[in-house]
């Protein structure tokens, strides 16, 4: 997969007519679960441009709505964090509760 | 043995009056004083003036153990009240201060807790963790509130209510930074944890203070219980030496007369009676000491009685077997061969004496028979006055051999008396006899009879113009061997006449006694009771 996205990144360059499918397959590639390197934001980026720059293209309605699939996906990741940064909070309230009343037991 | 009250306290009391520490005075005055209102002292007196305050040995024994059971006693109450006082103080520690540390704890744990619930409400906005700081404010409030109801100090109480208030503070900006949303105010943190830390501060300092009010309880107590064990020590090596003191001092006031009664009784014993014992010692030694004076002045007597029998007894039969034994030598030596006359004068002689002999004889046996109650008494109603002109009748022709007038005049008309003829015309003829040969030629013994009305009884007077009877003597002279003048010269007897006369007129119940003056002769009266006859027709109304 890293060698077809060189490959499509080469054309993009070598044949600009075929830019927009070339573009669509990058963002296909790296919002794939089956690639090691999955990158959503690259991927968004490419969709973006499908629709931005390829305006009539035939990948256009294709790549408008894998971008909103990505955009998703990256909001629930950005939530996903947020969560786990507060379950760390938590979590550390609980041990500097349990830390307090073991120093509670001491000094007594 | 010569201490008597306030010294004999002294001893005991000093170490307590001058023992520095006056938790130890106090409850040891309190023990021991009630010792000195007690007679103890006095039961060992052993001053002579006191002799009527001496106890009896079972009554110092008594005193003396009261006074230890007092002492014992007095130390058991206050071991109880201390005891009590000591329980008293570990209840406090257990029921006030260990509470109130307890709940002190339990409040500081659980605000604590509740931080953590507001904390991380406030990091998720999760309504559980909410709901989990609302529910721990109720049990926050109570046990704050319990602090407040079980402090026993009123700065415990102040602190209690400190945190009451901090508290409250503490929910109401968690309610606001609550409210707020998710933009908690800045100085939200601070503020919260300054309240907080000075809850924890408030709760730490209440425990301390209840630790310490505990530690305090413990010390008293400790204190106490170090006081009680000296108190007990001393007071029960005070009863220890006391009971020693009491049994050294009863063993020696018994055992002390005891042997000096005992070596009295070895004196006596080796016949040396000596001077009557005097002791001090308790009541019952004194009456056996008093006791055993009156049976050594009665050994004495009869001692001295025995030499005087021994005495007369030899000089009463020795003297008629010497003539005896002279006159029968001479006889049979042929002395006076041929001189019958002065054969029958010796004859006289030795039948004189041998009738002599068996005189004193029968008067002794006779005595001794009555000493052993071995004498016969044949009462009836006997008439005095022939009993008594029979005796002069019999007695007369001594009286004339000697010149002296014997003169008897009954006094009217004189009733029966209860009596036995026999006996008493013995003690008759025996007064009689003893007037006519103390009385000089030329002098009167006469016998006089007289009712006496308000005895019921008759006496009878036999008086002599003899030597008389000195009036000390005239007691003596009714006892065995007793005689008033022991010379060589006066007239014989064996000293045993009067002393049957008195035996025969006591069993009689008559009195007998003697008067006198030396020089002007004596009176022998002898009483007798009325028969009951005489007494009855004395009583009943003269017959028509």
């Amino acid at each position: 997969m890293r060698r077809a996205i060189k490959e499509y990144r080469g054309a993009l360059k070598t044949e600009p007519g075929y830019a927009d499918e070339c573009l669509f397959h990058i963002g296909a590639i790296y919002a794939s679960a089956k690639y090691p390197e999955r990158d959503f934001h690259k991927s968004l980026d490419a969709f973006q441009r499908v629709v931005r720059e390829h305006p009539r293209s035939s990948y256009r309605p294709e790549s408008e709505r894998a971008s909103g699939l990505v955009r998703e996906i990256l909001s629930r990741e950005r939530k996903l964090k947020d969560l786990r940064k507060k379950i760390e909070q938590i979590k550390d309230v609980d041990l500097d509760v349990v830390e307090k009343r073991k120093k509670l037991l001491q000094e007594q | 043995m010569d201490f008597r009250f306030n010294a004999c306290l002294m001893p005991f009391m000093a170490p307590v009056l001058q023992a520095s520490d006056l938790s130890v005075i106090k409850p040891l005055a309190l023990c021991l004083w009630p010792l000195a209102l007690c007679p103890l002292p006095l039961a060992f007196c052993p001053l002579k003036r006191n002799e009527e305050l001496k106890l009896s040995i079972f009554k110092r024994l008594i005193v003396s153990y009261l006074a230890i059971t007092v002492l014992i006693l007095c130390s058991g109450i206050y071991t109880v009240m201390n005891l009590g006082e000591i329980n008293r103080i570990i209840r406090g520690a257990n029921s006030v201060d260990a509470q109130v540390i307890r709940i002190a704890e339990e409040i500081a744990q659980s605000v604590i807790i509740q931080t953590g619930s507001e904390r991380k409400y406030l990091i998720s906005r999760d309504r559980a963790f909410y709901n989990n700081f609302s529910e721990m404010n109720p049990y926050i409030v109570r046990k704050i509130t319990e602090l407040e109801v079980i402090s026993d100090t009123e700065e415990g109480k102040a602190q209690a209510a400190e945190i009451s208030a901090l508290h409250e503070r503490y929910r109401t900006l968690f309610e606001k930074a609550a409210l707020s949303g998710s933009a908690v105010p800045k100085s939200y943190p601070a503020e919260k944890e300054k309240i907080i830390s000075a809850i924890e501060k408030n709760c730490r300092r209440i425990a301390k203070g209840a630790d310490a009010a505990r530690s305090e309880k413990m010390k008293k107590s400790e204190e106490i219980s170090y006081r009680i064990s000296r108190t007990i020590l001393f007071t029960e090596s005070f009863a220890v030496v006391l009971v020693v003191l009491i049994s050294f001092l009863i063993t020696r006031s018994i055992n002390s007369p005891i042997r000096l009664l005992r070596e009295k009784t070895k004196l006596t014993a080796r016949g040396e009676f000596g001077s009557p014992l005097a002791i001090s010692s308790p009541p019952e030694i004194k009456e056996l000491a008093d006791s055993f004076n009156l049976m050594c002045e009665r050994l004495r007597e009869l001692d001295q009685m025995k030499v005087d029998f021994i005495s007369h007894l030899s000089h009463e039969l020795r003297t008629p077997l010497t003539a005896i034994k002279e006159a029968s030598s001479m006889l049979t030596e042929g002395v006076f061969a041929g001189l019958p006359e002065k054969q029958a004068e010796l004859f006289g002689i030795i039948n004189e004496e041998c009738e002599r002999l068996i005189s004193s004889v029968s008067r002794i046996l006779e005595l001794s028979r009555m000493e052993a109650g071995m004498a016969d008494f044949a009462f009836e109603d006997a008439d005095l006055v022939a009993i008594i002109r029979k005796t002069v009748a019999k007695l007369s022709p001594i009286a004339d051999r000697k010149h002296i007038r014997l003169a008897y005049s009954p006094d009217g008309d004189i009733p029966c008396v209860s009596a036995d003829p026999d006996k008493i015309g013995q003690v008759i003829e025996n007064l009689i006899g003893n007037a006519l040969k103390f009385t000089p030629k030329e002098g009167e013994v006469s016998i006089r009879l007289e009712r006496n009305g308000t005895a019921n009884s008759v006496e009878v007077f036999v008086t002599d113009t003899g030597c008389g009877i000195p009036r000390e003597s005239l007691e003596e002279i009714f006892e065995k061997f007793k005689r008033v003048d022991d010379r060589k010269g006066t007239v014989r007897g064996t000293g045993l006449g009067l002393s049957i006369a008195k035996y025969i007129i006591n069993a009689h119940g008559g009195n007998i006694w003697a008067e006198s003056e030396p020089g002007r002769g004596s009176t022998f009266i002898f009483s007798l009771p009325l028969s009951r006859s005489s007494l009855q027709s004395a009583v009943a109304p003269p017959s028509a």
